[in-house]
């Protein structure tokens, strides 16, 4: 029973989106199963698998939520990113923490006494950060193409960043009260401290922002429930 | 081996991501602005007059490089970013070694570096512009007078000195 247990959350956790599809309901039992609450406590490994393939990019995630209901959850994450955007005549560093905090409701009605999350989520988020541009390139006339030189930027501290985010993702119990999980987020900008004579390309936590203002960003975290009492409901 | 299996589609969801990401904004905003000079008739200054035969050159380290223009009455010249003055030589007549005339124009300037965005980066504007004409070859000014227009160059809207000739 209890491989089948574990081999139906790893199915869950691969093939998500095909369960989704067809929906996998509830199956009316005698017995009532019991639901875990308690604190849920992990990291993010997405910017730590990033920082593997490119260096340019370095940061942690510290992530966590707490169970209020069957299927709501107050949620937050805490972290630090350090990022290096290079274009083709600007090359800045962003530097900074950022905090979000907001709720998940959890959309998937669990068999059995399982504790998988197809979950939407909504976050608030903020940011407080440093821009340094490296080097940049004036875009000139070609005309002086030969004495083109890489001109040393400044650096702006002191600027921050307030967001909301929309957030889908699944989180599957893969061994007793450990979570793997993915989620996608996409985030609109409501109000942001600009550098003068530069702008905030790019926001610790936030990501890439684009020309309207909106961006998006994947999280692969690893979790741990701290149980700290059952109910059933 | 499950687990495994788990982190190899991590990785692949991760090179996913990297290979949806694509360029917001491509740089089609004005870059640095050029000097624009409209030439004109010194017996009627409301009349446009081109030059004949005009050929402009531009020092660069002490050389000179021939700027491309296209039209004999108006040009558009750039301007050296990198100092605060450029120098053009101005050839009046070119192709008949009897008559040409070259004049040096010298603009100085203060370069202001201006955000425009995430593709296009920084562009130049210049302020304070200040025209001097020189003789060249002591055969005579063929550039009678000017007339500033703007002393600021941040676009290329309008024109931003006047010559007669």
């Amino acid at each position: 029973m209890h491989i089948l247990k574990y081999f139906i959350n790893a199915v869950f956790l691969l093939c998500f989106s095909i369960s989704f599809s067809q929906g996998i309901g509830s199956q009316k039992k005698d017995t009532v199963y019991k639901n875990k609450y308690g604190l849920r406590v992990g990291i993010d490994l997405y910017n730590p698998v990033y920082t593997l393939i490119d260096n340019n990019r370095k940061g942690l995630e510290l992530v966590g939520d707490f169970r209020i209901s069957k299927k709501l959850f107050i949620a937050a994450e805490l972290g630090y990113l350090e990022n290096t955007t290079n274009e083709d005549f600007i090359n800045f560093t962003t530097n900074g923490q950022y905090i979000k905090a907001g709720i998940d409701y959890n959309a998937y009605e669990n068999w059995l006494d399982m504790e998988n999350m197809i979950y939407v989520g909504f976050r608030y988020g903020f940011s407080n950060f440093s821009q340094t541009l490296n080097t940049f390139t004036v875009n000139n006339d070609y005309f002086f193409h030969s004495l083109e030189k890489i001109e040393t930027g400044q650096k702006f501290d002191g600027l921050n960043a307030h967001w909301a985010e929309f957030i889908l993702g699944i989180k599957a119990e893969v061994f007793n009260n450990l979570y793997l999980g993915f989620s996608f987020s996409g985030k609109k900008m409501i109000a942001s401290k600009q550098p003068e004579n530069f702008k905030n390309l790019f926001v610790p936590g936030f990501n890439r922002v684009f020309l309207n203002n909106s961006g998006f960003g994947i999280n692969y975290t690893i979790s741990y429930l701290i149980p700290l009492y059952k109910k059933d409901k | 081996m499950k687990q495994n299996k788990i982190y190899l589609l991590l990785l692949i969801l991760i090179g996913a991501f990297q290979l949806s990401c694509e360029r917001d904004e491509i740089c089609i905003d004005a870059i640095t602005p050029k000097l624009t000079i409209r030439f004109y008739d010194i017996d009627d200054p409301e009349i446009k007059k081109s030059v004949n035969g005009l050929i402009v050159e531009a020092e660069i380290n002490e050389e000179l490089d021939t700027v491309h223009i296209q039209l004999k009455d108006s040009i558009s010249l750039p301007l050296n970013v990198y100092d605060t003055q450029t120098t053009f030589i101005l050839t009046k007549n070119s192709t008949d070694p009897a008559t040409s005339n070259k004049d040096k124009l010298i603009v100085t300037y203060e370069v202001k570096n201006v955000f425009v965005g995430r593709s296009c980066g920084y562009k130049s504007i210049f302020k304070n512009v200040t025209y001097t004409i020189e003789d060249v070859n002591s055969d005579g000014l063929w550039i009678k007078s000017k007339e500033v227009i703007s002393e600021h160059i941040e676009n290329e809207n309008n024109a931003h000195l006047k010559i007669f000739h």
